[in-house]
Formats: structure tokens, sequence, C-alpha cells
């Protein structure tokens, strides 16, 4: 399976989610084999059809996971989006393992869902916004999905995150905070632990929000051109 | 029928084709736009005879902002009043005028009073992988006639100016993959004409037009610049983007950052230089008072604003206005005008008609709707069509 033949099994699979995919290794990265995640984990029902899941995972736990998930119905979208070094710059996120594990992870993809959306996100994710040297790290800004009203529309009222951390990394807590009046929950999926937030001042704890913007105080991706 | 008008659909299995071609072929990485893909299910089709008469306003409108762009470089009294911070007034004052490549896109809305335009993208213009990537792929799946090929005239107009072989740095904020998806495919096309990209990222600028790399510095014949000039300053002092300002090998140079202002039109009373077309076509435009806070017709503005960031339309408790009244200088109030939206297979949309101008010759349309009178990062993308007689 090619990276072109990948791709449209994940937009296949995605469903009515598809334009949220983040397809840039799909473009950059070359051509490798592909290689099926096949991590093991302890299966766990993340919730009904009004909920939306984002793995926060490693990735090949993420994919593994989102492979299982897509066969009951559910709708992986895959978010990867580190940049692709060239010209041998080192890269903090290897990339071509990454893409191995797409290119493998789209064999284990069902024909069109139709249900609710499984974001799957690398954990290994930039913490702040350097400016002054290469990081091909990526992050999650709250553009990246779907808005709260196209959330409502589908019902669905419910974010369930699922990470082996104890805490929402920055930039994640920053894209649910947009979510107000849905039910905000985090997940260890090895542990099952879990964390619910019931207000913003529990998602972020002052002074913690405003100690994770950037320099430029912005938490949004930069408008770079007209 | 209209001369303007939304084409036919693509059916989904044609469409796919294209999302998918123009992630793998081209880079065409970000998808969706606010809630919805990226790229519209249809094209926009303008008549011949309209595409004809944009393309003469376009490029009357690059004539004239590069005889403004001169002269405003010999008027320092009138750059203090185009809103620039003051390290980019002191670096411009330090520039000198430059004949490498210019490209520029005018964004044409349709209005009830005709079609308007509200500023130039003189500094940066996005568009260029959509009008010419994800337009070529179009055409090669149904056979359309595009409106040109703007990256393609770009790339010609660097090889004509620095030669064939000159090895140009593409210059961008590699951490984007918006922006790096822009450079990764003009490199393909950069390579294609037989002159040799380099990408590269403001920190490793080194002076005398080099920059760092793996192997060691290397020295740039050019350098293509997809990050905005006022963008530059915050980068670190150590690197050389200071230099860029008194280079006669950066494209665009960094004078457009005249022309880029939206308080440009605030300059016009004083300048020599005659600017009808833009008179004709460019909305109302004052500094901002506490009295345009009141009055609904007015939309507020940075004077550097990119892709609708930080616009205050109808809202008179945006705590902007209290900046804009605070620093005047860097922001300007345009009046609004009555956009007319087009009917499409979607419902009514509004339109912003872009028309790339490269070294002063049009290259090539690329067009944004959005369901809201706002031209935004949520608005979608079309591929434009030239048809000789509207049907």
């Amino acid at each position: 399976m090619n990276k072109s033949q990948a791709l449209a099994r994940w937009r296949t699979a995605a469903g009515h989610w598809a334009q949220f995919i983040k397809p840039s290794l799909f473009g950059s990265a070359r051509e490798v084999t592909p290689m099926p995640p096949r991590m093991k984990f302890r299966d766990w029902d993340p919730g009904d059809s009004r909920t939306a899941l984002v793995l926060d995972l490693p990735v090949g736990l993420g994919l593994a996971w989102a492979a299982l998930l897509s066969h009951r119905g559910w709708c992986p979208v895959p978010m990867f989006a580190p940049t692709v070094a060239v010209d041998g710059a080192p890269e903090c996120v290897k990339t071509q393992p990454l893409v191995a594990l797409l290119l493998g992870g789209a064999t284990l993809m069902p024909s069109a869902q139709a249900g609710a959306p499984v974001f799957v996100l690398d954990a290994h994710r930039r913490p702040f916004r350097w400016w002054f040297e290469f990081d091909n790290r990526s992050r999650v800004y709250v553009d990246d999905f779907p808005s709260p009203a196209l959330f409502a529309r589908r019902g669905i009222n419910r974010l369930v995150v699922a990470s082996l951390r104890d805490q929402l990394q920055p930039d994640l807590r920053e894209v649910l905070s947009h979510y107000v009046g849905f039910e905000l929950c985090l997940i260890n999926p090895v542990t099952r632990s879990q964390q619910l937030f019931t207000s913003m001042d529990d998602l972020h704890g002052w002074p913690r929000r405003y100690l994770d913007y950037d320099i430029d105080g912005l938490y949004n991706p930069p408008r770079t051109h007209g | 029928m209209s001369e303007l008008r939304a084409g036919p659909v693509l059916d989904s299995q044609l469409y796919e084709a294209l999302t998918n071609r123009a992630v793998v072929e081209c880079n065409k990485w970000n998808l969706k736009a606010g809630d919805l893909p990226t790229t519209c299910r249809f094209p926009l089709v303008v008549s011949r005879r309209l595409w004809a008469s944009l393309t003469a306003l376009a490029e009357s409108l690059a004539r004239e902002a590069l005889d403004a762009e001169r002269e405003l470089l010999e008027r320092p009294e009138l750059q203090v009043l185009l809103g620039l911070s003051p390290v980019m007034a002191d670096c411009l004052r330090a520039a000198a005028w430059s004949d490498a490549p210019r490209y520029t896109r005018f964004d044409f809305h349709p209005t009830v009073d005709g079609f308007r335009i509200t500023e130039s993208n003189c500094d940066v213009a996005g568009g260029l992988l959509e009008a010419s990537g994800v337009g070529s792929i179009y055409r090669s799946l149904t056979g359309a006639t595009l409106t040109g090929d703007p990256a393609g005239a770009l790339v010609e107009a660097f090889a004509a100016r620095f030669g064939s072989g000159a090895r140009v740095g593409l210059l961008h904020l590699s951490e984007y993959v918006d922006d790096r998806q822009v450079v990764l495919y003009l490199a393909q096309r950069f390579e294609q004409a037989g002159l040799r990209p380099v990408l590269c990222h403001p920190a490793q600028l080194l002076p005398g037009l080099r920059v760092k790399t793996n192997d060691g510095p290397r020295q740039l014949d050019a350098l293509y610049r997809f990050v905005p000039g006022t963008w530059l300053e915050a980068q670190s002092p150590r690197t050389a983007w200071r230099a860029l300002f008194t280079s006669e090998r950066v494209s665009n140079p960094l004078t457009g950052l005249f022309t880029q202002s939206k308080r440009f039109p605030l300059v016009w009373p004083q300048l020599r230089t005659p600017v009808p077309t833009w008179q004709r076509l460019m909305t109302a435009t004052e500094s901002p008072t506490v009295q345009h806070t009141l009055r609904d017709e007015w939309v507020l503005k940075p004077a550097f604003g990119f892709e609708g960031c930080d616009v205050v339309v109808s809202r008179p408790d945006d705590m902007r206005w209290c900046r804009a009244w605070e620093s005047p200088t860097r922001w300007a109030v345009q009046r609004r005008f009555e956009s007319t939206p087009l009917p499409t297979p979607d419902g009514f949309r509004h339109v912003c008609l872009g028309v790339f101008v490269v070294d002063g010759r049009q290259a090539g349309g690329y067009a944004r709707l959005s369901e809201a009178p706002l031209i935004d990062d949520a608005a979608q993308e079309a591929v434009v069509l030239e048809e000789e007689e509207a049907q």
C-alpha cells in the first residue's frame, strides 16, 4: 500500500470527519514499508455515540486502539503533523516510522463509518512555540478540531481524552477550554483513572493558563499571509 | 446568466481524487476550513470578458502600487502614517529600491456597487499552491481551462532575473504546516525549472544572503520570502534578517510593506503618484476614532493583519477598539460594503476572487468563498475557471 492508497483508506474510514485528518505525512514523507500497529493494550469502552474521543498517546498505541474502535463504528481521524526535515536536519519526532505506522494502520481500516470521531494525536508534541531553532514536533490548536456547533449538530456533547499522563498537555488543555458546556474527561487507559472537568478553572488552574501562552501572547496558529 | 457563477459539482469519486492527489502530489495539507472541507466541490467560473476586465484592473493596481512604493521609499514623513512598528520603520528607512521579482494578489469582492478591494497582498500572498497545484490537478481530472499558473509565472520570473541554476532560498516558518506546504510545492516548481531551492527558516539566515545548513553556510543567489515582513522583527537579533531589507535579491522586496498596509489610502492625499484605480476600487479608509466605534458602517482592521485576524465587525464593545484608540496609527477603519452573495450548490456564498500579478502581468486566479460576508481563515477555496461565454 502506497501513501496515496493509504490516505484514501483513512479518509474513507473517517467518514464525514475526513476533512479533520492532518495529511502532511502522506505528502512530504518518502514511501516506506507499511508497519501495522500491533501494540497490546487492555480493551476499554470509551463511551457512546455522544462521545468524541481524543487519543493523546504514543503513536503505535493510539493507532492500534483507533483500528480496534473503527471496527465498532467509530471514525478514526489521524492528526499527526510533525514537519519532515530536509537536508538531513535532525528530527525530534522521527517521521519515517510514523509514516510506516500510518500506512500499516490503513490496512486495518474498515470501509466507511458514520459514527463518532476518534482523533488520534501523537503525544510527543511541542509544549511551547520555539522561534529560534528547528523543532519538528507539532502542536494542536482549537482550529484543528470540529467546532462546538458541529459537534452539537451531530449529537456529541462529551469529549474524552485518553492519555498516559495525569494531566492534559497545554495545547490540548487550551483546545478543550473552547468546548463550554461539554462534559470533558481525561482518562488513563492503563490505570483507568479518570478526571472530570466541570469548569474551566478545573481545566486550567490559575495561573496555569497564562503560563501556557506563547511569548507573543497568542495561543493560536499564526496568520502568516494574506 | 451571471458572468461569475458556480460551476458543476464534482462527483464524489472525482472530488476524492482531487483531494488525495492534492495532498500527495503538491502538498496541499489544510483540508478543512472551519468545519467544512477546504476545497469546494465546485469551481468558480468567470466569463472571459469579466476575467479580462478584472485582470486589467489588477495590473493597473500593481503598476500604481509599484510607483507609490517607489515614492514612499523617498518619503519618510509619509512612512510614519502607515502603521509600521519602530523597528520596521527603521529597517525600511535603510532599504533601497529593488528590481527582484514581485508577485501580489488583489482580491475582488462583488458588491451591489460593482467590485471592491480592501487591500493588496504586496508583501506575502497565499494561494499559489491552490491556484497552480490544485488547479492543475482539477484540469487533469476534468479538462477545464484554468485562468493561469501563478506559481509557474513566479518561477519563470526568478529564472529570468537570477538565471537558470540559481540557488533560491525559500524562507518560511518551518514549524507551521500551512506554510511548509506552500514552499514544498514551490520547491518542486523551482526544481522543474532548473533552479535549486533551499528550504530555510529565518533562524538560519546569515549575513551576505547565506543560510546555515548541516553542511555549513550556503550562499544563496536569491530568496523567496513566505514570511511576512512584519514578522521578521520577532526573530532572534542574532540572525541576519535585517539584511533582507537592503538586499536586491529578496522577493518580494520588503518595501512592499508600504502598500501592504491597510493605511496605505491615508497617504494618498500627499502622494504625487496618481493611484486612480485604487481610488476607484478601494473601500473608504480612515484612521480609527471613537466616532467610528459608534457607527455600524465601519470595520476595524490592524494595519498589518492577515486572513481576517483581529478584524472587528459590528462589535462596539470589542476591546480591540480600545487598543485602536490608544494606538490609532497601528489600525485602520474601512467602510463596510454590501457584498453580493453568489448562489452555489452549497447555498449562497460571499466570494472573494483573487487575481495574481507577477512582475506586472496577471498570472491566474484564486477564489475563496464564505457563508458570512467576511473572508477569513474559515473561508473555503475554489478553483477558478475561465469561460468564453456564460451559458
